[in-house]
């Protein structure tokens, strides 16, 4: 969970096209081992958590292509979180959501054609998050 | 099993429309008032029968169309019935309407209508099968459906041939009473005989179609046709796929059950057509490969939730030797989904450009796997403010009774069966994308320690090479879980029971043959069929040669399936479209020996990353 708190901080903070990128392109990937962790046959939420680490990695995919984003090294480690899967799933909308509308402000800055279709590919795959997980906590 | 008309149907009303001629044909009125009508009608029913031996290749023929039957027997029944029907045509002839006719005589008679209802349930037939094929601009068939192996294998071909005999029967038995019955009118008479002509060509065709008859008859007293084949051919359904629709909230048991056999038909088609195109195609990227795999861990999921549950319910419905199977079919279902998860995860470390949102596979896996689950849990609302343990559908709200516990089997068995499609279909796709270099690794993720400026470099060959090992175990444990279901499925005589006889049709060279097919049950794409049942390099010398002796033909034939044996094997490593392959492919339906025997093999040893990037020939197959 403070993994994510760190992701949410630095997503909030980006300030600059390339560092929005940045940020959300390392926000999804390091949604991939919080989402794996929760893969767990046994309980209900497997196969909602399996399809979220497509949606994720589609997310990681789509931003790897848009020209602005910059060199740098991924910041993903794997979690040995203790939250319940319901917290999890909360945390992940909220930074599926922080993720949307940063790059609704990164769409708007992007001269770059490539650089906005990044950032319409990869708000589809943050929806797609939203609408799975909300979905799975209920209301 | 669906409402879609299959070639039963027709081949029952066309045998119905034959039976009810020949009740008609023993009437003495009839005989006497409609003989030339019933000659008529008759030329009509043969031309119509004709089409279907033509659509056979016989092997000393040398034709590269349609049906191949490599087993000798048939082979003779084949070449000597369409002789023996086409003699009878011939003699017939001058009582048929003109082709060319704009208003056909409509039969005056019921017999007459009898027979011309046959001959169009016959046409109907086998354009039905010819739905499932196509002929290319080299006149060879092509299969366009998963049916077209099965149509073009042996065990189906002699299983068409038994209902041709069958058909030549009944027609020769109403013919014979037209006959007797116009010779004794004579006698009566004893006057000048009236269409002398036309009662001597009936006589003789009559003795043709009983010729027809009596060397069928012949080939399977020697080697039978298996029910299960017969039932095979004629559960065949016309090539229209099931509209595409999503499970509702009203949909009963029975609708999302039939849904789900549906979804995992076009799953199995959408594979099927989206083959051929994984070097190009913008929607074949890692990210459409990534949800497919989701979806079918998805999907095997709820099997095993589905197996286990019925698996409970059939002990409560007093058939405890069915729950062992069943709970063991369920554990299969659950390594069947631990392997589509590894392959899932796999692609997490790649990337493709590309929109998996338009791959047409993707979303129909999907599909298959919101009816699955419809039908596995309880509450299509549930969420994890309810806890965090889903509830699954209760056994007897599942499977109130054991009609029950046989339809959701055979869910599991379609949808079982549609993953190792998946399987073996992802496996070709992967190869053929990956020699194009379409798949990426984002470099931030790269093992290799490089700081890079690109955000991704090209996959590396081992990289691939372990996907696909991934994908080979998830294909081993979607096909242990169908031979699994298989066994339950047969028990309980479910309507599925057909997967099982198509893959086992498909693997035989012809009917009961101990000696199975190669073990490589892989979908071919619609320009590549299986070649199980094609004559051989050694089979056809020996035919061209005048050889007889179904023993000598049988050892050849025997030579060349190891041949083909170490050649499959061989190409399960080398990619599909190599060149060398296909020019052997295409050497070999040439038929030149000399070139044949000169050619390289194929290099065994070489992987993905070892492979010259070259542009393969354009694969097409044969029947």
């Amino acid at each position: 969970m403070e993994l994510i708190a760190t992701a949410l901080a630095r997503l909030e903070g980006a300030t600059g096209l390339a560092e929005i990128f940045s940020t959300a392109c390392d926000a999804f990937e390091l949604m991939l081992p919080v989402i794996e962790e929760q893969q767990d046959p046994a309980g209900g939420a497997f196969t909602s958590f399996v399809i979220a680490a497509t949606y994720a990695a589609n997310g990681r995919d789509a931003l790897l292509f848009a020209p602005s984003l910059p060199a740098g090294a991924a910041h993903r480690t794997p979690p040995a979180t203790q939250a319940s899967t319901i917290d999890v799933a909360i945390e992940l909308t909220r930074l599926c959501r922080l993720v949307d509308t940063r790059l609704t402000h990164a769409a708007a800055l992007a001269a770059d054609q490539a650089d906005a279709l990044a950032c319409a590919q990869a708000r589809r795959q943050a929806s797609r998050l939203v609408s799975l997980l909300t979905g799975l906590t209920g209301p | 099993m669906t409402s879609r008309a299959t070639f039963g149907d027709c081949a029952n009303a066309a045998s119905g429309q034959l039976a009810r001629a020949l009740s008609l044909a023993e009437s003495p009125t009839m005989r006497t008032a409609y003989s030339a009508e019933f000659r008529r009608e008759l030329s009509h029913v043969l031309s119509a029968m004709e089409r279907y031996f033509d659509d056979f290749t016989i092997p000393a023929l040398n034709k590269r169309r349609g049906l191949r039957l490599s087993d000798s027997r048939w082979s003779f029944a084949v070449r000597q019935g369409r002789r023996q029907l086409h003699e009878a045509a011939v003699l017939l002839k001058p009582d048929s309407d003109d082709r060319f006719a704009i208003h056909p005589r409509r039969p005056a008679s019921p017999v007459g209508d009898c027979l011309r209802s046959a001959s169009a349930a016959m046409a109907a037939g086998r354009d039905l099968l010819h739905t499932h094929l196509t002929v290319n601009d080299r006149r060879i068939a092509v299969g366009r459906s998963e049916w077209a192996p099965v149509i073009t294998s042996a065990p189906a071909s002699a299983a068409l041939l038994l209902g041709l005999g069958r058909w030549a029967r009944l027609l020769d038995a109403s013919g014979s009473h037209f006959v007797r019955a116009t010779a004794a009118s004579q006698l009566q008479n004893s006057g000048a005989p009236q269409d002398l002509d036309g009662h001597q060509r009936l006589r003789a065709a009559c003795e043709s179609l009983r010729e027809v008859s009596r060397i069928i008859s012949s080939a399977h007293r020697e080697m039978p046709v298996a029910t299960s084949d017969l039932a095979l051919l004629y559960a065949i359904p016309v090539n229209a796929p099931p509209a595409r629709r999503l499970p509702a909230e009203r949909d009963t048991r029975a609708d999302l059950r039939q849904g789900a056999i549906s979804s995992a038909e076009r799953v199995r088609r959408a594979a099927r057509i989206s083959a051929p195109d994984a070097r190009w195609a913008p929607e074949l990227t890692a990210a459409a490969m990534r949800e497919g795999a989701a979806s079918a861990t998805a999907i095997s999921h709820h099997c095993a939730i589905l197996l286990r549950t019925v698996a409970t319910r059939a002990a409560e419905l007093g058939n405890p030797a069915r729950k062992d199977e069943l709970t063991r079919s369920a554990e299969a279902a659950e390594n069947a989904r631990d392997s589509w998860l590894t392959a899932s995860r796999s692609w997490n470390q790649f990337a493709a450009e590309g929109n998996a949102e338009l791959s047409p596979l993707a979303a129909e896996t999907a599909d298959l796997a919101q009816w699955t689950e419809r039908l596995a849990y309880a509450d299509g609302a549930w969420s994890l403010s309810q806890g965090e343990a889903r509830p699954v559908r209760p056994p007897e709200s599942l499977a109130p009774e054991l009609d029950d516990v046989r339809e959701i089997v055979a869910v599991t068995h379609h949808a079982a069966h549609t993953l190792s499609r998946l399987a073996v279909d992802s496996d070709h796709q992967i190869r053929q994308a990956a020699e194009a270099g379409r798949f990426y690794m984002p470099s931030r993720t790269s093992s290799d320690g490089i700081s890079n400026w690109r955000p991704f470099v090209h996959a590396p060959p081992a990289q691939l090479d372990n996907v696909l090992g991934v994908y080979k175990d998830a294909r081993h444990a979607s096909d242990q879980l169908t031979d699994a279901i298989a066994d339950s499925a047969a028990a309980l005589s479910s309507s599925s029971t057909t997967i099982t006889a198509a893959r086992s049709a498909t693997r035989r060279k012809g009917p009961p043959n101990p000696e199975a097919a190669p073990d490589d049950d892989r979908m071919a794409p619609a320009n590549r069929l299986p070649r199980t049942g094609m004559p051989g390099h050694f089979e056809l010398i020996l035919s061209h040669l005048g050889q007889t002796d179904p023993e000598a033909l049988k050892r050849a034939a025997a030579i060349d399936h190891l041949g083909e044996q170490l050649l499959t094997d061989t190409t399960r490593i080398a990619k599909p479209t190599d060149l060398a392959v296909d020019m052997y492919d295409s050497i070999r339906e040439l038929g030149v020996a000399e070139r044949a025997r000169t050619q390289p093999a194929p290099n065994p040893r070489r992987t993905i990353g070892e492979r010259e990037r070259t542009r393969p020939m354009e694969a097409e197959a044969e029947l």
